[in-house]
């Protein structure tokens, strides 16, 4: 196996146009089937800039120990070249790289070297030896593991123009099974460094502890809130596994760990890191509710798998294309919501193409771009939440008003002037059939006062409603109004006034010339929810073009949004001699 | 012309029971053997009045879901006067300006029923919105034209003869009475065979032989009754 190294040859070839950024002369990476979740959180790469410093060639690599090695143009013949080095090597080796000081450039700055490795190590300036982290040891036995990160400090006295062998001596005894060989070093001006390194811990304290207060508040959602307990409970699940990487990311920061114990951390880090990977495709499918809901986290875990495999085949970096993968298939969920008219569609797609731009600004914090994009979508849920709760204000209101439109529908002038008149005529001519429809047009009121202020009726109430109504208008309209039901489930709840409204079109817009006229209400019941089918027959000269938008459809479109949100649908058409409307109702989360 | 000399009746009425009531009751106030149709929406009430004539027409506003002013503004065409009975008394000046004689709100009583087959030959009372538009039936299509527009109103039979500011003339089935009553204030009737607008008087003028006579715009000249000229005359002036 060899190792790649693609850490030197961009310092060198992107120096100039990362030339705004001064923190890195050159870096090396060596590290090869590093455990990719654990390495989603600790993504690194090589990284150039300009300097008053530049690498000169490739860093170089040998086996064995001598310290004369430190020195430059020693044996030169003997070391190779890093893209050809053995990737596990066995006792202690040695890596170098010639650094270049461009004249009167030298004591400008205080310089650093940064080493990130599991192994230990000593750092040598020019043959001297300016820094060691651990003890560095043929066998495990001998070696005494060094911190997986250590900042060296380079004496201005040696920062003279010219060239310079910065090399590294190092033995990598005690890794863990499984543990990555790894190795980085970057050269950068202390001054750069702690404001880096600042930034960094400030964004990751901001991202912990906005993490923690999500957490905590989709927690409380779901516990308090029955809707939707599910999508928010998986928002605090996010939320925690983003607290879990960036507090990790934090304590690497904070604390020097030995190499072998960053194993366990990395380990660690792991449940998080699925969990974050594939948790968010599985948000944003529920968020938005997507079709076919597990697609998604199953299209992300393949391509995570397929990433970890190109890693092993390719000898690339698993978890950059891992990261990439995760970028363009959340981008095409953007676009599939977009395509779907949703709202804030492009708010995905844009959060995931920023993280794939990120890819090639900043590899080193993509955990961090991952930790940003899920909180960006918690908070685009609370958007929405407080966007619902504005909604659900707004509906509360007009439910006053609809409460009122229930009653005023049956006090409005036609309906009651018509049946007082029709009183005053039965009173004069048929006085035994005036107490009667004086009775039925009590029934239908008391009904109407009962149902009144309640967002929900049973179905029994609604028909019982109906008929009263039937009974009234036959008696007004001299004629045999019948409404049959074909109804499993009379608890089923509905908004008041639904089926009646679908009566009173029918008795308001059809002329009926036969003495006895059937309406018919079917409900049928399967896994999408409740189809309620009402079927009024057309009568004579009837004029239907499509679905009415008169003040009936409005009452009882405001009814069913306030009662089941966007989870109904309704159609209506004429289907042979007949208006037929049905009424989709979901089943409700 | 009263009560006794209406020959035929029309109810444009949707529920039975309302359309009963307005029949027997019109039996009782009308003389008997005067014939009532009944028709429950706008097609068979317009099928109707193009095989019958109606002196009498009264229309529920609100049939099956109609527009009743499509059927208001169709109905000013035929000779009959329109009485609406109706439980929407918000529209009833809309009504008055298409020229209906009165508007019932329901419920209503006989005498209800009564007042309003008297105003039919009384002229509007002070204050009640005058007639605004007037249609026409011309190639089978019902156009409507705004009284403003109109020049001068002429008897022609029983019928009547209208002149336009754009010189179209035009024939109507109502009878120069029946305008009479219902036009605003700035119409005169200046001969028995005349109803002119006052703001198209070009002139006023004596002919030999003491007649009267005005110019109107569009070039027409109307004859002016006797008993007339001092009033025009002194509106003119």
């Amino acid at each position: 196996m060899h190792c790649y190294n693609s850490g030197s040859t961009l310092g060198v070839g992107a120096g100039h146009v990362f030339a705004y950024l001064k923190i890195l002369v050159i870096r090396w990476m060596i590290r090869r089937r590093a455990c990719l979740p654990a390495r989603l959180i600790c993504l690194c790469a090589a990284f150039g800039a300009f300097g008053p410093a530049l690498a000169q060639d490739g860093p170089q690599f040998r086996s064995g120990d001598d310290t004369s090695w430190a020195e430059a143009g020693v044996e030169p013949g003997a070391w190779q070249p890093m893209d050809v080095f053995e990737s596990d090597p066995q006792g202690v080796f040695w890596i170098r790289q010639q650094i270049y000081i461009s004249p009167g450039n030298g004591w400008l700055l205080d310089r650093v070297i940064i080493v990130e490795a599991h192994a230990a190590y000593q750092v040598f300036w020019d043959g001297r030896m300016i820094g060691q982290s651990g003890r560095v040891g043929e066998t495990a036995q001998e070696e005494s593991p060094g911190f997986a990160r250590a900042v060296f400090g380079v004496p201005p006295a040696f920062m003279t123009d010219g060239s310079h062998t910065l090399a590294i001596r190092a033995s990598s005894m005690n890794r863990e099974p499984g543990q990555s060989y790894f190795l980085t070093v970057e050269f950068a001006d202390a001054g750069t460094l702690i404001r880096s390194e600042r930034r960094r811990n400030a964004l990751a304290g901001a991202a912990a502890g906005l993490s923690l207060l999500l957490m905590v508040l989709f927690a409380y959602i779901a516990a308090i809130r029955p809707v939707q307990r599910g999508r928010f409970l998986l928002a605090a699940g996010i939320s925690a596994a983003a607290l879990a990487i960036v507090v990790l990311e934090l304590a690497t920061q904070a604390f020097a760990f030995s190499y072998p114990l960053t194993h366990w951390l990395e380990r660690l880090a792991v449940l998080p890191a699925v969990l974050l990977y594939l948790g968010m495709p599985l948000f944003v499918a529920l968020r938005f509710e997507l079709q076919r809901v597990l697609l998604w986290p199953g299209l992300a875990g393949v391509g995570l798998l397929a990433s970890l495999l190109a890693g092993q085949v390719a000898a690339t970096d698993a978890d950059m294309i891992a990261f990439a993968v995760l970028c363009l298939l959340g981008m095409v969920m953007g676009l599939t919501l977009f395509r779907a008219a949703r709202r804030n569609a492009m708010v995905i797609f844009g959060a995931f193409a920023i993280c794939l731009v990120a890819i090639f600004l900043d590899r080193q914090n993509l955990s961090l771009f991952l930790v940003a994009i899920a909180l960006l979508f918690s908070a685009e849920l609370v958007f929405d939440l407080v966007y619902q709760e504005i909604r659900m204000a707004r509906l509360s209101a007009k439910a006053s008003r609809l409460q009122v439109e229930v009653l005023s529908r049956h006090i409005q002038p036609h309906f009651i002037m018509n049946s007082l008149t029709t009183v005053m005529e039965l009173y004069e001519t048929r006085q035994d059939e005036a107490v009667g429809f004086i009775e039925d047009l009590a029934a239908e009121f008391r009904q109407f006062a009962r149902m009144a202020d309640h967002t929900l009726v049973t179905l029994d109430q609604e028909l019982e409603l109906c008929r009263a109504h039937a009974g009234l208008m036959s008696r007004r309209m001299g004629k045999d109004l019948r409404l049959l039901t074909d109804v499993t489930d009379m608890r089923a709840m509905l908004p008041p006034g639904v089926i009646h409204t679908l009566l009173d079109n029918a008795l308001t817009h059809n002329s009926y010339d036969a003495p006895e006229v059937v309406f018919r209400l079917a409900q049928k019941t399967d896994a999408t929810g409740t189809v309620y089918v009402f079927t009024a027959p057309l009568g004579a000269r009837t004029r239907h073009t499509a679905v009415s938008s008169g003040t009936g459809t409005r009452y009882m479109n405001s009814r069913l949004n306030e009662a089941f949100g966007h989870q109904w649908s309704m159609v209506a058409g004429p289907e042979e001699d007949n208006w037929v409307t049905r009424i989709h109702i979901g089943i409700r989360s | 012309m009263t009560a006794s000399d209406i020959s035929s009746v029309l109810i444009i009425e949707d529920e039975p029971l309302i359309a009963q009531r307005l029949g027997r009751m019109c039996e009782e106030i009308l003389p008997s053997g005067c014939p009532i149709a009944f028709a429950p929406e706008t097609a068979s009430a317009l099928g109707w009045l193009n095989t019958h004539a109606a002196d009498v027409i009264f229309l529920d506003l609100n049939l099956k879901g109609e527009d009743g002013f499509d059927l208001i503004r169709h109905l000013s065409s035929y000779a009959a006067q329109t009485i609406v009975v109706s439980a929407n008394t918000d529209r009833a000046i809309e009504a008055f300006e298409f020229g209906v004689v009165d508007f019932i709100p329901k419920p209503f009583s006989m005498p209800r029923l009564s007042a309003a087959i008297e105003r039919l030959f009384q002229a509007s009372p002070p204050g009640r919105t005058a007639l605004k538009y007037v249609s026409f039936r011309i190639a089978g299509k019902v156009r409507t034209y705004r009284v403003e527009d109109i020049i001068s109103i002429s008897a022609d039979d029983k019928y009547s003869q209208i002149t336009m500011v754009d010189g179209e003339t035009l024939f109507h089935d109502k009878a120069l009475g029946a305008f009479e009553q219902r036009l605003p204030d700035r119409f005169m009737r200046v001969h028995k065979s005349h109803i002119v607008n006052l703001d198209r008087i070009s002139a006023f003028r004596s002919t030999p032989g003491s007649r009267y006579l005005i110019e109107l715009e569009g070039g027409n000249s109307v004859p002016v009754s006797r008993l007339q000229a001092p009033v025009l005359r002194k509106i003119i002036v």
